[in-house]
């Protein structure tokens, strides 16, 4: 093996490590979450435990001595707890969790390039509270402080002989190719020669070990990792490995100088227990599964979207040659389009993510809040298994968290509060997801005062947001509160902001396509309901040309298609035109105002009724309807540049470029800029 | 409930029947290994398999007369879950 090769396989698995860092810290948070259910319950511990051990474990392997002298002070404190020594409480949960996000602020930064990492003071002073007389011992200088092995054990700066040979350790990973049985070869032989060179501690990663229905015999799936201290020189190591070729892959790493200092004394390790693997929590769903790169994923996303312009190219080209659909190559390639098709729903869900990584967070959010505000809020999550676009849930996170701030800090009253309106002093906050018509909806559900239109009428009023005595429905009003520097709060508190917050919430669920509801009930509570596609890669869509080119309008927004008879277009007064529909009129918007070219109304024959978040409708005109379809989303500014009116792009069969409309924009910006000028064209 | 009794040889040649025989077992996973002189790799993945199986639907995984050479093989091979597994895995 070269040295590049070597180098390669070390990154290689530095990112598997970093991997499973991030499995285990998602599996401690929600470990962590769980325990405050059921504090009492000894096997939550234990796995907080083996998530910390583990973690503890690789760092050691590579050499990260900052986080494995954290981890180790974290586990010594959990040992105590899984002992029976100590009691698990609010408190303790509350330190926990702060442990876990300095271990997970360590392994980002190792991540991140890092070699070295100071937790807080305080969060080691909280743990070594819990060590009791142990912690508090006159400590020697800070660096000989930490000399625990990795293995857990504690032990004093011993004496070294310089003579004395010394011992050194390496970690070992091996995994064998079915080949290597097939030769007669066995692992059983290579862990008994590494025994033979020192004390050897194995752990075994048998995730990828299918269950009996689907296990092939001669193949291997097995991983070791082999924690080896040795007298012995890394040639001897070596030379194990010599004779097995290919079908055999170790690599093996010297534990760095820095961590010297953790070096197993010649202490009986075949004495010590040991933990068994990590098995990633009880409830977890125990299917085959291989970890693939994500960038590899969001490439095969990108390839399949290639390939379904392609397809449309195909589809192009039949129809100008009048290809009938009904011949053989159109059945053929109907038949090919159906393919794409799964296909590309197929890898789309293979990028889906459980939104339970999300919840997990705002289970954190919740009780941090609560504390700041002296609320008592009982968290109940339902359907943290719905899947969503990788895409989408990474911007997900952050106007949940603010949603669900401000659903604790203005919605939830105090118990003091609650008790005197004869509700329960404990504030109920439920987190929802599911599926409904092909898209995600997220519930953000409070029993709290419910919202007060009075009081938003007279902020917004306030706030010069509208003009006082303008007439607005109750939605009208709810919707308030997502305009920019609103707020109902008297006093501006820490938790949840300036009134900055909600308006960037719908810009930031806008940017992926989502819209929100408010339905509220004055002292009973409030249901923020998001709506969510479930990728942004596609879109159902219909085509239309106005002055020549090519557009589409998300089908999600079409409520109506009718016939335009520009005659019947009439000003309503305040520079506003509208057209009549069913019992009312609708404002109008021509698409050729899109492009601000001189246009001839009377090609514009077709209206869409498009409707927005908030189900306000306008008339938009265009020239002919091309067809309805799914088209592969492109986005702009990494393209081009980002352009007012329209949110993505996507590559028609024939090459060009389609604009996709931005609803929204159309019924905020552009209907105030345009009702004007239409006075006129009609 | 049955007891599947293990050979001598837990070797690579095994590894096939011996997947057979276990994924016969309707449902509850008795091994007796007082008899095993030798544990090996491909053998012990199946004994892996099979407590992953016994852990998914919820059955029994246990083995029991562990002699010393099977014990001492599994713990050489990071098996001591599988020592440890008893009753419901």
């Amino acid at each position: 093996m070269s040295t590049e090769d070597f180098t390669d396989d070390m990154d290689a698995i530095r990112l598997i490590f970093f991997d499973e860092c991030d499995e285990q810290l998602t599996l401690l948070e929600e470990e962590l979450t769980a325990l405050e259910d059921e504090p009492e319950n000894g096997e939550k511990i234990n796995t907080i435990f083996r998530c910390v051990h583990s973690i503890k474990g690789g760092a050691a392997a590579f050499g990260m001595e900052d986080l494995v002298r954290f981890s180790h002070l974290f586990e010594s404190v959990l040992d105590r707890f899984r002992s029976g020594e100590l009691s698990v409480n609010a408190e303790s949960i509350r330190v926990f969790l702060k442990c876990k996000d300095a271990l997970s602020d360590i392994v980002s930064d190792f991540k991140n390039g890092g070699s070295t990492y100071e937790v807080a003071p305080e969060i080691t002073a909280d743990l070594e509270h819990y060590l009791g007389s142990d912690a508090s011992e006159p400590e020697p200088a800070s660096e000989e402080v930490r000399t625990e092995d990795i293995f857990g054990m504690s032990f004093a700066p011993v004496k070294i002989e310089i003579d004395a040979p010394s011992e050194q350790q390496f970690s070992i990973v091996l995994t064998v190719s079915p080949e290597f049985y097939e030769r007669g070869d066995d692992i059983r032989n290579i862990l008994m020669a590494l025994e033979g060179l020192g004390q050897i501690k194995v752990q075994v990663d048998s995730d990828a070990v299918p269950l009996l229905a689907d296990i092939s015999p001669g193949q291997s799936y097995l991983t070791w990792q082999i924690l080896l201290t040795t007298e012995k020189s890394r040639e001897s190591i070596d030379e194990i490995f010599d004779w097995c070729g290919d079908d055999l892959q170790a690599v093996i790493t010297s534990v760095p100088e820095e961590a010297e200092q953790t070096k197993i004394p010649s202490a009986p390790v075949a004495e010590e227990k040991t933990d068994p693997p990590v098995r990633k929590g009880t409830e977890r769903k125990d299917s085959a599964t291989v970890r693939v790169d994500i960038q590899r994923i969001d490439k095969l996303v990108d390839l399949i979207g290639e390939l379904v312009i392609n397809q449309g190219a195909i589809q192009s080209q039949m129809r100008r040659n009048k290809v009938p659909g009904d011949s053989f190559l159109g059945s053929v390639v109907t038949a090919q389009e159906q393919l794409i098709h799964e296909l590309q729903e197929n890898v789309i869900t293979m990028r889906a993510y459980p939104i339970k990584t999300v919840f997990q967070k705002l289970g954190r959010v919740v009780r941090e809040t609560a504390r700041l505000t002296e609320k008592q809020v009982r968290l109940v999550l339902e359907g943290e298994d719905t899947e969503v676009d990788r895409s989408i849930l990474e911007k997900l996170s952050d106007p949940l968290t603010h949603m669900v701030r401000n659903a604790i800090d203005h919605g939830i009253e105090s118990p003091e509060v609650r008790a005197q309106a004869g509700k329960d002093p404990e504030g109920l906050l439920r987190l929802r997801a599911f599926q409904r018509s092909g898209r995600i909806i997220v519930e953000i559900q409070d029993d709290g005062a419910g919202l007060d239109p009075d009081r938003i009428y007279e902020k917004a009023v306030e706030k010069k947001i509208i003009e006082k005595g303008q007439r607005l429905d109750r939605e009208e009003i709810y919707s308030l509160i997502f305009e920019p520097g609103f707020s109902t709060v008297a006093e501006v508190t820490d938790v949840s902001g300036r009134g900055v917050g909600m308006d960037v919430v719908k810009q930031s669920l806008q940017q992926i396509n989502g819209r929100i509801f408010i339905s509220s009930s004055k002292g009973k509570g409030t249901i923020f309901s998001i709506s969510l596609p479930f990728t942004l890669s596609v879109i159902e869509g219909i085509i239309f040309k106005s002055e020549g080119q090519d557009f589409v309008v998300p089908i999600n927004n079409v409520s109506d298609t009718i016939i335009f008879d520009n005659s019947k277009a009439f000003h309503i007064g305040e520079g506003k035109y509208g057209y009549p529909y069913r019992d009312g009129y609708l404002s109008v918007i021509y698409a050729s105002d899109l492009l601000d070219v001189p246009s001839d109304k009377k090609n514009q024959k077709i209206c869409f009724v498009i409707e927005n978040e908030n189900e306000e409708k306008m008339a938009f005109i265009v020239d002919k309807i091309i067809d309805q379809s799914r088209f592969v989303v492109k986005n702009l500014e990494d393209n081009y540049r980002k352009i007012a009116c329209f949110s993505t792009a996507t590559i028609l069969g024939d090459g060009n470029v389609a604009f996709i409309l931005d609803v929204e924009f159309l019924f905020g910006e552009l209907l105030k800029k345009r009702e004007s000028s239409l006075e006129e064209r009609v | 409930m049955s007891v599947l009794m293990l050979p001598e040889l837990l070797d690579t040649k095994y590894a096939l029947p011996f997947s057979e025989l276990l994924k016969k077992e309707e449902r509850e996973f008795v091994l007796d290994g007082s008899q095993v002189g030798r544990v090996g790799g491909l053998c012990f993945q199946m004994l892996v398999s099979a407590y992953r199986t016994a852990q998914m639907q919820g059955a029994g995984f246990e083995i029991r007369n562990i002699s010393d050479a099977m014990r001492e093989n599994l713990q050489l091979m990071g098996g001591d879950f599988l020592l440890e597994a008893k009753g419901d895995a």
